[in-house]
């Protein structure tokens, strides 16, 4: 029982500190607690969660994509052009298939530079990053995409059995992601290669493979959270997501991701995610200016990774 | 020896003088070459990436990598255009008796907050075992917060405070030109000495010196080329990489004081992108992420290529996306052949 309590100790308490700060706000603003606000809360943090899922991967990797604000731009603007009202059913299932393999061809492209080309992740994906926004303007030609159809604003903005839609979709991502990590040999790829690439290699593991293959899931889920929040948004410009990665780092980080990689799991982007959202949420809640929110974030991010103690030990 | 002379040699150089041909061919080498666009270039690299470079050089070569710089940019010269500005009694009746003493303190309370950001930076980076990057992230998000806070939703205009504007848009000499507009003809005056680009140098200038003649500048090579290495042979890498980063928000703070006064105002996002900017005319420069490469004048050539790449581009009639993309080819291209020449 003991030992169970020591090896949970840490999703433990996380846990805890989403309860504490639940309290909190429950006992400054009991309007809190009701289940529109509640719901509320997990359907803004579904974004930032979709989106650190993948950014987690690279994480356990060892490496960080930096990218994934501008591939969401990207394929929102893909999305304005071709989910106006007038397409066919047929034009847009094809149109949604050939954004989600570009978007995986963006992540696959980060990939490639750190894989094989042996670039530095966070440079490599910064490239990558200007490269796809700036695409998202050369293709926006200056227009702001907002004549969706019904069917795809039901994507991000509709209800499923009283739930708001991105939250299923952040679930169903969730646990297909939390499976391939936990059940899966490619889970313990990533995890091996984080945590020590040479002894990965030397254990016959495809480095260069499995690299390549967590940078491509990461462009994938930005694809997906592109989608879900371009229709949610019902509007497609090529400035959205500027923050985004910025976001999704800092859930990962509060939620015990290790920069080093190898350490970490599903679980703890999840609490990550709802941390910074219930935060933002009560700031706003608090009629805190919206100028100060930025600068808690900031504070927040570094608070979390010193209070973790997988990353925050030093070296012995 | 062949090889070795060859080394010494940064490869951007050639890199720099065969776009400026090559602009120099496409835009029209008497409208290139214009001595009014080659200080616009300079003067704008120098408000601008020119001595932010430095700092993030010296975040580079000590292993680390400093996101805050932008922020810093930001909040100096927005700090710097409020004490100059702000109607309080104090600094109203000091600003009438004696501005000289306004216009000094403005520039040390700047370059003090800085120092301040870049010692929080240091501070942790040394004391833990964070990634400077997210370190960094977070100080960015509290030095913009505090900007937008001072700005309070307007743009701070700093008006006829000529000492003032002459640190940004001064110059030591001047040169008449005639420039031909159509039939008519006006004189125009180029400044050749500008004050903004002798602090620039002047700031190349001592780190170069430091780097190669200092403890300091030993110890940062030394950590950048072997960390644990540095370590065991007793050299405090704390420290070291506490200096580097508080030094690098004192840099960084010249810059904001500087833009504020060529733009003679300040907005709170006056310095956004400026630390990616930085990053990459280091690595362009030369320098490994993984530190220790790499010196101060070859990172004020990567300034330049980035400079000259944008002007560049602007005269080009390029458009603002298609500069992004090449300049985000660029980037990947510099560090892949990096890259494959130290694998070799």
């Amino acid at each position: 029982m003991k030992q169970a309590f020591k090896a949970h100790a840490d999703a433990l308490s996380r846990l805890a500190a989403v309860a504490l700060i639940f309290a909190i706000l429950i006992l400054i603003s009991p309007s809190f607690g009701t289940i529109t606000n509640i719901l509320n809360v997990l359907r803004i943090s579904s974004l930032t969660l979709m989106i650190a899922t993948g950014i987690a991967m690279c994480m356990l990797v060892g490496g960080i994509d930096l990218s994934v604000g501008a591939t969401i731009a990207l394929t929102s603007i893909l999305f304005g052009r071709y989910f106006q009202i007038g397409h066919s059913a047929l034009e847009m299932v094809m149109g949604m298939a050939g954004i989600l393999a570009l978007s995986a061809a963006i992540g696959a492209s980060n990939g490639l530079c750190v894989a094989y080309l042996k670039l530095p992740p966070f440079l490599a994906t910064y490239g990558v990053q200007q490269i796809a926004r700036g695409l998202a303007y050369l293709l926006t030609e200056g227009l702001v995409y907002s004549n969706f159809t019904e069917e795809f604003k039901f994507i991000g903005g509709g209800y499923a059995l009283g739930v708001p839609t991105p939250i299923l979709f952040a679930a169903a991502l969730l646990i297909a992601i939390g499976l391939m990590l936990n059940k899966t040999t490619l889970g313990r790829r990533i995890y091996a290669v984080g945590s020590n690439r040479e002894a990965a290699r030397y254990s016959g593991i495809n480095v260069k493979g499995t690299l390549l293959t967590a940078y491509t899931l990461s462009g994938l889920t930005a694809g997906i959270a592109g989608i879900v929040y371009t229709s949610r948004l019902n509007c497609a410009e090529p400035t959205i997501g500027a923050e985004f990665a910025q976001q999704a780092i800092a859930a990962a980080a509060i939620g015990g991701i290790s920069f080093k990689g190898g350490h970490g799991n599903v679980f703890g982007v999840i609490i990550g995610a709802v941390i910074l959202t219930l935060i933002t949420n009560g700031m706003t809640l608090l009629g805190i200016d919206s100028n100060w929110q930025v600068g808690v974030t900031g504070v927040i991010i570094i608070l979390s990774v010193l209070i973790d103690r997988n990353t925050a030990k030093k070296k012995v | 020896m062949k090889r070795r002379f060859l080394r010494q040699i940064p490869m951007t150089l050639p890199l720099l003088f065969a776009m400026v041909v090559l602009f120099a061919i496409f835009v029209g080498p008497a409208k290139y070459l214009k001595l009014s666009n080659i200080m616009n270039v300079i003067v704008q690299c120098t408000s601008g990436v020119g001595i932010v470079a430095l700092a993030s050089f010296l975040a580079i070569c000590s292993t680390g990598v400093d996101l805050s710089l932008g922020g810093i940019v930001s909040l100096s010269g927005m700090l710097t255009a409020k004490l100059l500005t702000w109607d309080v009694p104090l600094l109203s009746g000091l600003r009438e008796q004696s501005p000289a003493l306004l216009l000094a303190l403005a520039v040390l309370a700047s370059i003090a907050t800085g120092a301040l950001v870049g010692s929080l930076n240091g501070l942790i980076l040394s004391r833990t075992n964070i990634p400077s990057f997210i370190i960094t992230l977070g100080t960015y998000k509290i030095c913009e917060t505090l900007s937008r806070v001072i700005a309070d939703g307007t743009t701070v205009r700093v008006n006829g405070n000529a000492a003032f504007e002459f640190i940004g848009g001064g110059s030591l000499l001047n040169v008449q030109q005639i420039v031909k507009q159509g039939a008519r003809q006006s004189v125009r005056t180029v400044g050749v000495l500008p004050v903004s680009v002798l602090i620039l140098f002047f700031l190349y200038l001592v780190f170069s010196i430091v780097m190669k003649r200092t403890r300091f500048g030993t110890y940062v090579y030394a950590i950048g080329g072997n960390y644990d290495a540095a370590e065991l042979s007793g050299i405090d890498t704390r420290r070291t990489r506490f200096r580097a980063f508080l030094l690098g928000g004192m840099i960084a703070a010249v810059t904001g004081i500087i833009m504020t006064s060529r733009l003679t105002a300040a907005s709170a996002s006056n310095g956004l992108g400026l630390e990616f900017d930085g990053i990459a005319a280091a690595v362009v420069g030369g320098a490994a992420m993984t530190g220790g490469r790499s010196t101060p004048w070859r990172t004020l050539i990567g300034a330049f290529i980035i400079s000259v790449l944008r002007n560049g581009f602007n005269m080009i009639g390029m458009s603002n996306s298609l500069q992004m993309i090449a300049i985000g080819a660029v980037l990947i291209f510099v560090v892949a052949v990096d890259a494959a020449r130290n694998r070799r």
